[in-house]
């Protein structure tokens, strides 16, 4: 979808066009499910907190004023809405609290050979407590800046950075038969 | 290489879920139409919070109008105005009768003179009593019965005067 196009449709969109909302959805439905589905851990809650975000971007549409580009603007909303369910549901508040200060040498040098199999390492994320996989999937794969990860977690910043390293290492850990199987 | 570059170089591979597309759009038709619902409540709630307000302002304004800056009936309201002003015009009407007479010592006209003294005490007591307690008939009914007893009195030393005149008339008569 070209931006022009796409800017027409969001017009539209502000107009109340139901064409023009069904026709923006279909062409980010499937990136943001897929944000959605990593952060919410299972099919059931990405599918339920994907249509609030859905709902919320059409109904707030006019907020947007294209100072970001409205994929970045729509991610936003759509990882905002999987937080706040997070949160709801208390269930990755407790691992945030538990380490608040990152010692540099706990920092260890993590690598990996590009022949591990991806579906692997997609377990072992999925695997990492809660909080540290929030964090690490909003630092790592989402390409979020801790200063973003710490204004929508509501943490401080260096808190993010503990629970990133702390995520890496555990990852290490989990990964580590696959690296020294090479 | 280092985590953040084998995601990066996997990046495709991580957006491989498929959304049921229809199913999710239902879904979010459903809620965008359920919303304005949830507005319109909300503003319901937001009008009545807002009526509550001016009702308690109202309220409270009309406290501390009777309770604090009460100084005389008139400021209750249009008709205790109106009989307060009937009154006083009365009660100014029969002083100035009553002062146009010629003086004459009587210990009478003292007295009544102090009687009149009690209820200037008796109409502000009757003030002070609705500046802590609030409006109430009573002591409305108080205030105003200060003025009839007023309007008597000086009707009494208008009379007292008057007998005092043609007592002394009648002993020049007789001088004569």
């Amino acid at each position: 979808m070209t931006n022009k196009v796409q800017s027409q449709l969001i017009e539209r969109c502000r107009k109340g066009d139901s064409r023009a909302q069904y026709e923006l959805y279909k062409s980010f439905v499937s990136a943001m499910y897929n944000v959605s589905f990593r952060l919410s851990g299972n099919r059931f809650d990405a599918e339920d907190n994907l249509q609030e975000a859905f709902a919320k971007a059409f109904l707030n549409i006019r907020s947007f004023k294209g100072e970001s580009s409205f994929g970045s603007w729509l991610k936003r909303i759509v990882v905002n809405e999987c937080i706040t369910q997070l949160r709801k549901r208390k269930r990755f508040m407790h691992n945030f609290s538990e380490i608040t200060e990152f010692n540099e040498a706990d920092d260890e040098t993590f690598t990996l050979d590009e022949k591990v199999p991806i579906v692997e390492v997609k377990k072992a994320i999925a695997a990492l407590p809660e909080g540290a996989r929030i964090v690490f999937t909003l630092k790592a794969i989402e390409e979020y800046k801790f200063s973003e990860i710490s204004e929508m977690l509501g943490l401080s910043e260096s808190n993010c950075k503990v629970q990133y390293h702390r995520s890496k290492k555990l990852l290490a850990a989990q990964l580590k038969y696959l690296v020294y199987s090479d | 290489m280092n985590i953040e570059n084998y995601i990066n170089q996997q990046k495709k591979s991580f957006d491989d879920q498929e959304p049921n597309t229809e199913y999710l759009w239902l879904g979010i038709s459903r809620r965008m139409e359920r919303k304005p619902l949830l507005r319109l409540h909300t503003l319901k709630s937001i009008a009545a919070v807002l009526v509550l307000f001016v009702a308690v302002g109202v309220f409270v304004r009309h406290e501390l109008m009777m309770q604090k800056q009460i100084t005389s009936l008139s400021q209750i309201n249009q008709e205790l105005a109106e009989r307060e002003q009937q009154y006083k015009n009365q009660v100014e009407e029969k002083w100035a009768q009553f002062t146009s007479l010629p003086d004459y010592e009587s210990p009478m006209e003292v007295l009544l003179i102090e009687e009149l003294n009690q209820l200037d005490i008796l109409y502000q007591n009757g003030l002070k009593d609705i500046y802590e307690t609030g409006y109430n008939e009573r002591a409305v009914f108080l205030l105003l019965d200060t003025y009839e007893k007023r309007l008597r009195i000086i009707e009494k030393l208008i009379y007292e005067k008057q007998k005092q005149k043609n007592y002394e008339n009648k002993n020049q008569k007789y001088d004569l």
